[in-house]
């Protein structure tokens, strides 16, 4: 990071100056962005597991949004957090979208488009299966194979991506903290009996 | 008829079970509690549910990880801010401070953004030309950007009125007691497009529904929160949508 210039502004008098001072916002929020070009563009590269063009691509959508932003940031929070989500927001919108295209696939199981018209007893009994393997994913797991499972599933990260934002420096990374997870799934749900693993199992 | 999948192989079940749950704390708490934005007595309450949900913990840790860069290479780094530099704000151009938009009206990117969106097309810079043209978000929401729509039992945050290009995803508030969310978007008519259940506060646009979307067209959606028995515990309002084309 960038040696810090102890005499400078904090980050939210810039952003009240710039709000306060039509004429001195270009300078004053020339220098924020400048401040947090590096954090910004070393989180989007470990999103984007170190491809640079991507990384760029996503660090500019971040400071756009920023600008359109910023105007109505109302210092309930340090500037840095209010970054944080934002670049955190665009990231995801960007996953999400990539996701959409219809060159990538849906993982190994498409969902069941008729999924969105369940009737009630259904959604009830999807809700079941949630709580189930939610209550086993807090049972068994540690902590770290749980976050990489929502990284990969919830998040749609891919593993390498994973291996840099969690800074995993094991030798199969991600991949032992998912194959680990589900092998510890398995033998709960084997060890609670066929009647459990079925429920677990049912198809709403 | 579908063949049964182990809960543990499942990814549509495995995302809905590790997603945030009506328990959780906003995630605006939990980043500023892993930047170190919180009074100790404050941060230890929030690390301690993230300790125990795989949401939670893993949003920490991603926040965690803004606050102190490692795992990438310096130089790599360097190319993407000199990328930043070179084309985008913060470049050590002048910027101009955008005045908040008017309610109701329609969204035009800022002077200096359509300069550089000329700009970079002349340039040739194809890749932040491509991504401008595809991929800007719909509302960033965090501290002091959140815009809750109330009027219904459950407040929305996001998609509301205006949005450039198709959301990914919509969210809201949680409601108490809630173990699913049913999540319903509507054609201009009140007609239903299509939606699906949720055990999060967010529900993302799968590509079928995302795919019958249009740009310059309005929509609507709502949500409402199920107990575990399937009985509806509350419903937002229904709020209206304008998908605004991402590049003109």
């Amino acid at each position: 990071m960038p040696p810090i210039d102890s005499d400078r502004q904090a980050d939210e008098q810039l952003v009240r100056a710039a709000q306060q001072d039509a004429a001195a916002a270009p300078q004053l929020l020339d220098e924020l962005f400048r401040r947090h070009q590096r954090r910004v563009g070393a989180w989007a590269l470990r999103w984007c597991d170190g491809r640079t063009e991507d990384a760029a691509d996503l660090a500019q959508e971040v400071f756009l949004r920023v600008q359109e932003k910023l105007a109505g940031f109302r210092f309930e929070s340090a500037f840095t957090t209010w970054l944080y989500l934002v670049t955190r927001t665009v990231a995801l919108n960007r996953a999400d979208a990539a996701r959409r295209r219809p060159a990538v696939s849906l993982e190994e199981h498409e969902l069941d488009p008729e999924d969105s018209a369940a009737p009630a007893d259904e959604v009830a009994s999807r809700a079941q299966q949630v709580a189930l393997l939610r209550a086993a994913v807090v049972a068994v797991l540690e902590p770290l194979e749980a976050r990489v499972l929502h990284l990969h599933y919830t998040d749609g990260l891919t593993l390498p991506a994973i291996d840099r934002l969690l800074g995993l420096d094991n030798k199969s990374g991600a991949k032992a903290y998912l194959v680990a997870a589900k092998r510890k799934l398995r033998r709960h749900f084997e060890g609670r009996g066929p009647g459990a693993r079925a429920a677990a199992e049912e198809e709403a | 008829m579908t063949p049964r999948v182990p809960p543990e192989e499942n990814p549509e079940l495995l995302a809905l079970a590790l997603g945030r749950t009506s328990e959780c704390p906003p995630l605006e708490r939990l980043a500023a509690a892993a930047l170190g934005d919180l009074t100790e007595a404050e941060r230890a309450a929030l690390l301690a549910h993230a300790e125990r949900c795989p949401a939670c913990g893993a949003e920490v840790a991603l926040a965690a990880g803004f606050a102190e860069p490692g795992g990438v290479d310096d130089a790599e780094v360097e190319r993407v801010v000199e990328r930043l530099r070179a084309a985008g704000p913060g470049a050590g151009r002048v910027l101009a401070f955008p005045a908040p938009r008017a309610a109701g009206a329609r969204s035009a990117a800022p002077v200096w953004a359509r300069w550089a969106a000329a700009a970079l097309v002349v340039l040739g810079v194809g890749f932040l030309w491509q991504a401008s043209r595809t991929a800007l978000p719909p509302e960033i929401t965090g501290p002091g950007t959140i815009d809750v729509v109330r009027g219904g039992e459950i407040e929305v945050e996001a998609p509301v009125g205006e949005v450039n290009g198709v959301p990914g995803a919509l969210s809201w508030r949680p409601v108490a007691g809630a173990a699913l969310y049913r999540v319903e978007l509507l054609d201009v008519a009140g007609d239903p497009l299509g939606g699906g259940e949720t055990v999060a506060t967010r529900f993302e646009l799968d590509p079928a529904l995302a795919g019958r979307l249009r740009e310059r067209a309005r929509y609507a959606w709502r949500v409402s929160a199920l107990d575990a028995s399937g009985r509806e515990l509350a419903r937002s309002a229904v709020v209206e949508i304008s998908i605004l084309p991402v590049s003109k």
